[in-house]
């Protein structure tokens, strides 16, 4: 960006540094003297009555120092980001095999691993839930006293009847997606410790400390201002460790034994007990006229929510709200359930619900694109949402949005402009890519930002001008490895003309810093960037007041520069330090952010006002000889306002389209009858490196007012349209149209088998 | 218990320890050096990879039994050494840290792999790191980053 020192730049994160050399401590290398280790009891069962639980040969074990069960329990015993519903302990009833049972504390982690084994558990079975479809039947038993629809929503606008009677081509779909992990490379770990005067600390992994605080204060009937959540830094995230994980665990285990508790749960456990991106049924019919103009859409969708509610209502609202995709469409039905089941747990996930409403209605994009004879991305751009258009269900686009220009830019790059040239580049003198078979396929997506309508959604930093000039800087966001802590110190550089190095950063602390919300819903970079901004900006009219008051000269006459305060003639200044000094007091600065919302609610967390946006191409090679797909190369061109920093945006860019590779081609917890089939990472199959493309990134940059410098965030939006545009260019490499994720390398040869017989 | 005595970093160290507790336990529980994560704890993710005499190993698949005499070298070794530092460098440069929890394992087998090939292509990387698992950051910056300490290592 031209006029700025810092903001566009290609600045290294701050925190590089100590992850490149080994010193930052991660909520699992925290160890200390006289700690104990938790571990948890798990119920096994999907879905069962707890008859009892004897844990008197377990509370024998030398070694271990406490068994605590639901009987221990003192507050609500319950958890749930939106409803508390999930228990911390079971006592009468378990609903997925991860539920917690019994909690040890030992001295060492084998002894604890011993005494789980000496837990007795009676259990008598219960009907099994492990189908959504049946989670409705009127006859099934129900997960939860008020029956098992977590959430449901339905939807109408227009005249969806008069708007198919209008269309020339209609296509009817069913797509399926599966149950994704986050599987990020930190399990969830931590380590609680109690004071003298009763003061909780705990230090673990997390995307919202407040509300940790929150939930543990509820769960045990602990006193809310005698809890300290420390999380500024963890091992990866994704949205897999917004809801309590845990937290309340240790919280419990310290307070019971008053001795430094840690937890850390192995690679199974995580894989049992995470909040996974839903497995959702969508079944859409769109229509379009002769002229590629979308009429109507009809869209059924079926949520598998898992055993306890989570995010599950707010991912299905996401659903529906960007169940039509970034386009107009006048005429539209929309109903939507979320269901609890006995299949593990779903929740947040990067992409919150826009993941799957995406693969089903991008998919059907090129469908009806290939009806009416259309290029693909020219028909999108006949439909896209410009700033002004109301958008699927109902809602203006009052802020600054860009998909239209993001899907010109991917249609000038080469490798959609001559796609065809460069599908013919296939090397067939080599005798392994004699089967290979190459397509292109696009997408775009748009993701809303921040919360919605009717959540509290703001974000607050405070700084303090330090005595040798330098500045701490307190955000109470989570860094889980998008950058936001660069970016953010990154704004407050420019505001105040400060060396990042002079900027000290504090992460979320409850007692230090301020409540900012949630690291989620891609809101950070412009929310905790915009009350960054206004706090430097308050900090910066505090500086010239002071050196004002030195210099014997008006404020309005001094200009921050070059980590000093000058007269407009540069004739007098004085550094930071100086005016530390000249100040006498801190100098504290505070500022505050609210996330723009709409007027009227449709149900809870829509709509959204701000949007990020994406288009994607992807190259795919199908090798029809193993049905295995490699993306060759993939060009991305998001919408997020102006970059704060290229190198961080390019980064979550590239981690995004590796991710939604993962999603369309390889990964998916495999249950059945409940019990999770792939635990370890030899089964449950990960992106490696042979499997990274080539990719490019080329941002559009429609400055958001409201937001910092014009930015808005990424984070979601760059894995929102991988998967789909890899379903389509391989329908266009093999003219097969897969409907079901993973495509995996059976389902290939299955495919092109039945063509052949057909 | 056995005791045992290694080296770790160039210093020479001495533990007490089960015969089966993992490398990777004793380093980060009675060493104190944190830096080698654990991922999975079954060798399958890469974040615990160390060098033992050179050579890219990952650290929860060796036991205590194993270590008489062995030269261990972990990410908390990198910055006195003319490849791992230039790694760390670049690695830093390039955007190759996100949450960074992978990126010690990752500097390890890096390490190895530029020692026994000072000027690796782009598929020699992808094979060198194929071991370790990144979640955040789609592996290009990692490439870019032992690309870029390469090239200055070799100048």
């Amino acid at each position: 960006m031209a006029g700025y020192k810092y903001i566009g730049k290609r600045i290294a994160r701050i925190d590089a540094r100590p992850k490149v050399d080994g010193s930052l401590k991660y909520p699992s290398d925290l160890y200390e003297k006289g700690m104990i280790w938790g571990r948890v009891l798990r119920a096994k069962h999907p879905h069962a009555r707890i008859l009892s639980i004897d844990t008197s040969a377990a509370e024998k074990l030398q070694g271990v120092v406490a068994v605590l069960t639901h009987k221990d329990v003192k507050g609500i015993n319950r958890f749930g980001i939106e409803r508390q519903d999930q228990p911390v302990l079971c006592g009468d009833r378990v609903r997925y095999v991860g539920d917690a049972v019994a909690l040890i504390g030992a001295e060492t982690k084998e002894i604890a691993e011993k005494a789980l084994g000496l837990i007795r558990v009676e259990y008598e079975p219960l009907p099994l839930v492990d189908d959504p479809r049946k989670a409705l039947e009127k006859d099934c038993i129900l997960l939860h006293e008020k029956g098992n629809i977590v959430h449901e929503l339905h939807f109408t606008r227009g005249d969806i009847g008069k708007g198919f009677a209008g269309a020339d081509v209609v296509v009817e779909q069913t797509y399926r997606t599966q149950m994704m992990d986050h599987a990020f490379l930190e399990t969830e770990a931590g380590l609680a410790t109690v004071d003298a005067d009763g003061l909780l600390t705990v230090r673990c992994c997390g995307q919202y400390a407040f509300r940790d605080v929150t939930q543990i204060a509820r769960a045990l009937d602990y006193p809310e201002d005698k809890i300290r959540m420390v999380e500024p830094y963890t091992g990866g995230a994704f949205g897999g460790k917004d809801e309590v994980t845990v937290q309340i665990l240790l919280a419990l285990l310290a307070l019971k034994t008053r001795r430094p508790s840690k937890i850390w749960l192995s690679r199974e456990e995580h894989f049992i007990t995470c909040t996974h991106r839903h497995p959702v049924e969508i079944k859409i019919k769109t229509g379009a006229t002769r002229d590629g103009k979308l009429v109507a859409h009809e869209v059924w969708a079926l949520q598998d929510g898992g055993a306890y509610a989570s995010l599950s209502g707010p991912v299905l609202c996401l659903v529906v709200e960007h169940s039509c995709g970034p386009y107009r469409i006048p005429n539209l039905k929309v109903d939507a359930w979320a269901v609890y089941t006995n299949n593990g747990m779903s929740g947040a996930f990067r992409g919150f619900g826009a993941t799957q409403a995406h693969v089903a209605m991008e998919s059907q994009m090129d469908i009806l694109a290939g009806k009416l004879g259309l290029d693909p991305l020219a028909f999108r751009a006949k439909n896209v949402i410009r700033q002004g258009d109301v958008f699927g269900i109902g809602q203006p686009m009052i802020m600054a949005f860009g998909v239209d220009k993001t899907i010109e830019k991917a249609m000038a790059h080469p490798l959609w402009a001559e796609r065809e040239r460069v599908k013919g580049e296939v090397d067939r003198t080599r005798p392994e890519d004699r089967w290979k078979k190459r397509g292109v396929g696009a997408a775009c997506a748009f993701q809303g930002s921040g919360l919605g309508k009717g959540l509290p959604d703001y974000a607050a930093t405070t700084m303090e001008l330090n005595r040798d000039g330098t500045v701490t800087l307190f955000q109470g966001t989570i860094e889980i490895g998008q950058g936001s802590y660069t970016g953010i110190a990154q704004v407050a550089a420019e505001v105040l003309d400060l060396p990042l190095d002079r900027i000290h950063f504090v992460g979320a602390d409850t007692k230090r810093t301020l409540d900012s919300g949630t690291t989620t819903a891609s809101r950070v970079m412009y929310a905790a960037g915009q009350s960054t901004l206004l706090a430097a900006k308050n900090m910066a009219a505090l500086i010239r007041e002071a050196a004002a008051k030195k210099l014997g000269v008006p404020a309005e006459s001094l200009e921050l520069r070059d980590a000093a305060v000058r007269t407009g003639d540069g004739a007098r200044s004085l550094s930071y330090e100086e005016v530390a000094a000249a100040a006498g007091e801190t100098l504290k600065a505070e500022g505050i952010f609210n996330i723009p919302v709409a007027d009227r609610e449709f149900s809870m967390g829509l709509p959204h006002l701000v949007f990020c946006s994406n288009t994607q191409v992807v190259l795919v090679e199908v090798d029809t000889l193993t049905g295995e797909i490699a993306v060759k190369k993939a060009v991305a061109v998001p919408d997020c306002g102006t970059v704060i920093n290229p190198i961080n945006v390019e980064g979550q860019s590239e981690g995004g389209i590796v991710m939604g590779m993962g999603y369309a081609l390889w990964e998916e917890n495999v249950l059945s009858k409940g019990q999770f089939k792939n635990t370890g990472l030899s089964t449950y199959i990960l992106p490696s490196s042979w499997d990274a493309p080539e990719i490019e990134t080329i941002p559009v940059e429609i400055p958001e007012e409201s937001g910092p410098f014009g930015a808005r965030s990424i984070a979601e939006v760059t894995t929102t349209p991988t998967a789909p545009a890899i379903l389509n260019a391989i329908a266009d490499a093999i003219g097969v149209r897969f409907t079901e994720l993973p495509v995996t390398p059976e389902k290939v040869l299955a495919a092109l088998d039945a063509r052949k017989g057909a | 218990m056995i005791k045992v005595s290694f080296t770790v970093n160039g210093r020479r160290v001495s533990v007490e320890a089960s015969p089966t507790k993992t490398l990777l336990d004793l380093l980060r529980e009675d060493l104190g050096l944190t830096g080698t994560k654990e991922g999975c704890g079954k060798g399958e993710c890469g974040a615990c990879t160390v060098l033992m005499d050179g050579k890219p190993v990952t650290s929860c698949l060796v036991i205590a039994a194993q270590l008489a005499g062995r030269r261990i070298m972990t990410v908390e070794g990198l910055a006195a050494d003319r490849i791992g530092k230039a790694l760390q460098d670049a690695f830093v440069e390039a955007g190759a840290v996100q949450c960074g929890y992978c990126i010690p394992g990752f500097l390890m087998s890096a390490r190895a792999l530029l020692e026994e090939n000072p000027d690796p292509s782009l598929d020699e990387i992808k094979e060198g790191l194929s071991g370790n698992i990144c979640r955040c950051t789609g592996y290009v910056k990692i490439f870019d980053g032992v690309a870029l300490a390469a090239k200055r290592l070799r100048v």
